[in-house]
């Protein structure tokens, strides 16, 4: 028997996000969703990943008093211990007994999903071990805060959002400028209208070196380097390739992510997906540097507009946005110019797109784990803007244009591209 | 792309077993020069178009990929490309891999064929999981078989769901393939291990999607069956993808549980039931639901449900219900939650009435702005007031003229919503009004609206003439007032003015100028205020006060440049008739990021009544070069290290230094 008119998924997808996209836009997260007798005054956290990046999230969620930090998790023994104790130390701080040793640490993240009395998880791995690790904690009844780009594949952020969605998950991506006020307004100039027609944005990613070929290593004493590769190819351990560093270390690496357009891309293209009103859409070309001549990395939506990436042309700002009245120019540090320079300061009209204000990131995230209310980075959004850094990664391996059906979500004619859109896993590894 | 060298169409590039030659280079650069440059044909090869170039490159690379004597760094990149390129081709070659000793070029080899579009990479799959014996290898080939949907695999995938180590890996591949035999294995399954539930449900999504009426039998028998909420939840937005009619009941049943997840998922999937159908449910069970459940829901109703919105928010029984709707009346509503948002906010009842306030600044709609007009300018003084603030909060300057007439209302709360009001966003327009009304009742909070409208004139000249004019009729309590209002507009022909007020006979306008002088915006205002300075005959009180004011203009100003803010200091210093007033204009000069400024303030080293005040300016002055002047900085600090400066400068300095070598 056949139903008569069946639903994908992406279209269930696209309705429950679309409602809420129109409904559920507060200036302020509704402070009472759930009432002052909500269970989940306190979030009970788990934090995934403990290296360069989840520093700052751990004093963060140690520092709150709704959030109990319960278990650490990596495959680093010397760092989860050490995070353990810290965790536990700020907690016998604020204790009158000036003890506690409650929080775990475990190499495993399973061991954390598994848990009953855990709510809510931090996944701050690198990117390849994203989508595992936030599939099955959403499939356990947990929320989840995973850093940026929120997959390793596009095929990955498309689980991860139909998971989400289906489980009724909280899910936030640390793409945290949607919580900066300079990148918001920057974005409701654009979306308003204030500068015209935007045809053309600059974006800077940066570059890292290249990839290369590392000599082998003794993998050092309680290091399960295994279970750090985890899903992707095996090769010799080399402290160079699990390194975490802003410069370089695995983030240089294929194999780990999309290198700068996994890593900055996810930040600045996730603000050019907000400011033209395409967080549920995308590009549909992308253009390599190098071909036929091409000077930037370009991606280009439906309507014309290009984004080149790394164009000198930004006057020190991170994103511009030019327009057929206008500019947009808008960096971290809250730096906003705009042309006409009025416009940074205008404040707009009642009647004018006002965009979702969140003032923190993670604040914001645990607030809405409180609510039940849509954090301003939900997983459809750090999806699309994951794909449009996984296709630009695939047009510079192949070094050729993808065209790019953003509705049904398929590389156009080309076989071998396609292949990309997600990467077999190295056994025993899979999302499950 | 010179290693680029193709010969003909279908054929390898010539230069490729060259570079396959460097793959094991011992030096690190030129074997991953190497990888780069196969990668790039491999690349190339498979573009729309060149087949035979793909079939010609993949065949060449399968068959060094299975040659024993190339080393294993060699074939595994070799394997690599044929992941990404290979298919029917590459099938012999990578199914001998699978045999290999060497586990990572088995394992590699098993990821290429899982890639592989070709149906006989399945085959070789299924010959190599019928001999595996190993957990690992055997989830990965297992995966794989799943990955490709592969139906004749079903029995021998099922096998594995015996064993534990297996099992999920077995579940996940049967769930998806989902054809009868496989779902009847899981079903079986599912008998005796209650985690394949998870593995039902991707299952039923597999064939939901292509079609099969059999998905919502499985969402409901999850749905009713004895199943964690997480479960519920899943199967229940799987039946909302099915249209069924049994949905909102099941949607209904959601709404009793008190797991969150699985109430957040009801929520979402009533907004996929068609749209009739869901306004009959919500207008008759609504009020049936536990309150929570009711937060949520009224938190994610969208404009067709205004008026079931402002019914919650008027005569919900839970305050954080009512609260929820009005929040939600500021995104969806429109002029006809406008009443509704008024009263609430009127109430001053806490969180409500704050919602209500937020709501009533970012509601839109064609008659929002006329119906927040018309309770602005006649309705009970509660409701005038909050019209007031949600119109200023709103910027609607065409509400200005209701806010001058407002200020002029009896009711206290009324006048003072809309003076702040005229504050927040009075224009040029109302210049006048204000003007009036400030000479009818001399108001302190009038005066303070219309120095603030004052401030952001265009046309600066014409306000300063009317206001000159003002002052020329005005009664002698006023005028002061007025020459402090044309200060706040500023600008050029103000300062004129203000300036030749200095020098009235009247002693009130006289002080009033001095004063206005003394708080001037722009640096303009300097000079004469150090010519009342530098005046001998002029009062105490005011040389004392044009000292500070230039002191506060030159530590301020933006606008003039460093020298000329030097030069005013300096002249200030001299002017000043009191050590106090010295050490202002002194410390003032810390704040000129410039080279002038510090050897302004080294001259000071010899005078022993300054020099401790020079010290510190010198290391204030320090600390805003050190990046931009690295030398003139450390410069300073020298000279205060090594001048004749009491213990406290050089304890300043020390901490200074000892920031420095930290940052």
């Amino acid at each position: 028997m056949k139903l008569s008119n069946p639903t994908t998924r992406r279209q269930f997808l696209k309705a429950t996000s679309a409602t809420a996209a129109a409904c559920a836009f507060p200036t302020i997260i509704p402070s009472t969703v759930l009432g002052s007798n909500a269970p989940s005054n306190r979030v009970n956290m788990g934090l995934i990943g403990l290296g360069l990046m989840m520093g700052g999230h751990q004093r963060t969620m140690t520092n709150r008093e709704d959030v109990q930090v319960m278990a650490v998790c990596d495959v680093d023994t010397r760092k989860r211990e050490r995070s353990r104790d810290q965790v536990n130390q700020a907690y016998s701080n604020r204790k009158s007994s000036g003890t506690y040793k409650g929080c775990v640490a475990y190499n495993e993240y399973e061991k954390i999903v598994d848990r009953d009395d855990i709510d809510a998880v931090m996944v701050i791995t690198p990117d390849h071990w994203h989508a595992t690790i936030s599939i099955a904690a959403m499939k356990k009844g947990k929320d989840v805060y995973v850093q940026k780009p929120m997959t390793l594949t596009i095929r990955e952020g498309q689980m991860m959002s139909e998971v989400a969605n289906r489980y009724g998950a909280i899910l936030q991506v640390g793409s945290q400028q949607r919580s900066n006020h300079a990148f918001r307004k920057a974005c409701e100039i654009v979306r308003n209208g204030w500068i015209g027609n935007v045809h053309t944005i600059y974006a800077g990613l940066g570059r890292f070196a290249p990839p290369t070929v590392l000599p082998q290593q003794k993998i050092p004493e309680g290091f399960d380097y295994d279970r750090w590769l985890g899903p992707t190819p095996w090769f010799p351990y080399n402290e160079e390739r699990v390194k975490g560093n802003y410069g370089g270390g695995w983030r240089r690496f294929w194999d780990y992510g999309s290198r700068k357009n996994g890593d900055w891309g996810a930040h600045h293209f996730d603000i050019i997906q907000w400011a033209l009103g395409m967080d549920h859409s995308g590009p549909v070309e992308f253009i390599p540097v190098g071909y036929k001549g091409q000077e930037y990395q370009t991606h280009i939506y439906a309507n014309g507009t290009k984004v080149f990436r790394d164009h000198p042309r930004r006057n020190g700002h991170m994103i511009q946005f030019i327009g057929t009245e206008g500019e947009v120019l808008v960096s971290r540090g809250d730096r906003l110019e705009t042309t006409p320079a009025a416009l940074k300061d205008k404040p707009l009209d009642p009647g004018e797109i006002h965009l979702y204000e969140s003032r923190e990131h993670q604040d914001n995230w645990i607030q809405c784990i409180k609510t039940r209310t849509r954090p301003i980075c939900p997983t459809e959004i750090g999806h699309r803007t994951a794909t449009i850094c996984h296709l630009s990664g695939i047009a510079e391996r192949l070094k050729r244009p993808l065209q790019w059906d953003p509705a049904k979500e398929v590389i156009i004619g080309d076989e071998a591209a396609s292949r990309w859109i997600d990467r077999p896993r190295r056994a025993p590894y899979y999302i499950a | 792309m010179a290693f680029l060298q193709l010969t003909s169409w279908g054929q390898v590039p010539e230069n490729t077993d060259a570079i396959i030659g460097k793959l094991s280079a011992e030096n690190e650069e030129a074997r991953f020069e190497a990888q780069m440059q196969l990668q790039e044909i491999a690349s190339n090869s498979s573009r729309p178009g060149a087949e035979l170039e793909r079939i010609a490159l993949a065949t060449h690379l399968a068959a060094k990929a299975t040659d024993p004597s190339l080393p294993k760094t060699t074939r595994s990149w070799l394997i690599r490309q044929l992941e990404y390129i290979g298919s029917t081709e590459s099938i012999p070659a990578l199914t001998s891999l699978l045999e290999d000793r060497d586990l990572e070029l088995k394992e590699s080899a098993r990821r290429a064929l899982e890639k592989n579009n070709a149906p006989e990479s399945s085959e070789s799959l299924r010959a190599a999981l019928e001999k595996a014996v190993d957990p690992v290898w055997i989830k990965g080939l297992v995966h794989a078989l799943g990955e490709k949907k592969d139906s004749e695999a079903v029995n021998l995938i099922s096998g594995h769901l015996e064993n534990k180590n297996t099992f999920e890996a077995a579940a996940l591949a049967l769930s998806q393939i989902a054809d009868g035999v496989a779902m009847r294995k899981l079903q079986r399954a599912s008998r005796q291990n209650p985690d394949a539930v998870m593995f039902m449900l991707n299952a039923a999504d597999v064939m939901q999607a292509r079609g099969d009426a059999g998905a919502s039998g499985i969402y409901r028998r999850v749905f009713t069956g004895n199943y964690g909420p997480q479960y519920k939840a899943s199967a229940l937005a799987g039946l909302a993808m099915t249209h069924s009619r049994q949905t909102l009941g099941m949607i209904s049943q959601a709404f009793k549980f008190s797991d969150i997840h699985l109430l957040q998922t009801a929520v979402n999937s009533l907004s996929y039931v068609e749209p009739k159908r869901k306004k009959q449910y919500l207008n008759r069970q609504l009020q049936n639901l536990p309150s929570r459940a009711r937060r949520m829901i009224v938190s994610s109703l969208d404009a067709n449900y205004e008026n079931l919105i402002i019914q919650l928010s008027e005569s919900d029984p839970d305050s954080s219900v009512r609260q929820s709707a009005l929040e939600s009346l500021g995104e969806v509503g429109s002029a006809d939650s406008v009443p509704a948002l008024l009263k609430a906010a009127a109430k001053k009842n806490g969180e409500e009435s704050a919602a209500a306030e937020s709501s009533l600044t970012r509601i839109s709609g064609d008659s929002v702005d006329s119906s927040l007009l018309a309770t602005a300018a006649d309705g009970t003084p509660e409701l005038r007031s909050v019209a007031i603030n949600a119109l200023a909060a709103r910027h609607d300057e065409k509400a200005l003229s209701v806010f001058l007439e407002a200020a002029k209302a009896s009711d206290a709360t009324v006048k003072s919503a809309a003076l702040n009001a005229l504050t927040e966003i009075g224009s040029e327009t109302e210049v006048k009004g204000l003007s009036d009304l400030y000479q009818n009742t001399q108001s302190s909070q009038v005066l303070a609206a219309l120095k603030a409208v004052a401030g952001r004139v265009e046309n600066q000249s014409a306000v300063v003439e009317f206001l000159t004019g003002e002052i020329a009729t005005a009664e002698a309590k006023a005028q002061g007032a007025f020459v402090e209002v044309i200060g706040a507009v500023g600008g050029k022909s103000a300062l004129k003015t203000v300036v030749d007020f200095s020098g009235s006979q009247s002693k009130d306008i006289r002080d009033r100028s001095i004063r206005t002088l003394c708080d001037w915006k722009e640096f303009t205002a300097a000079k004469p205020l150090l010519t009342i300075a530098r005046d001998s005959e002029a009062e105490r009180v005011h040389r004392i006060l044009a000292v500070r004011g230039i002191a506060r203009l030159v530590r301020n100003s933006t606008e003039a440049k460093p020298e000329n803010r030097v030069e005013f200091a300096l002249a200030a210093i001299t002017a000043a008739t009191r050590p106090e007033e010295k050490k202002q204009a002194l410390s003032a000069l810390g704040a000129v990021a410039h080279r002038s400024a510090a050897n302004a303030i080294k001259s000071f080293a010899k005078n022993p009544e300054l020099r401790d005040e020079a010290g510190l300016a010198a290391i204030s002055l320090a600390k805003s070069l050190f990046r931009s002047d690295r030398e003139t900085a450390n410069d300073l600090m020298t000279w205060v290290r090594e001048g004749d400066f009491s213990d406290t400068v050089k304890s300043n300095a020390q901490q200074r230094e000892g920031r420095g070598r930290r940052r």
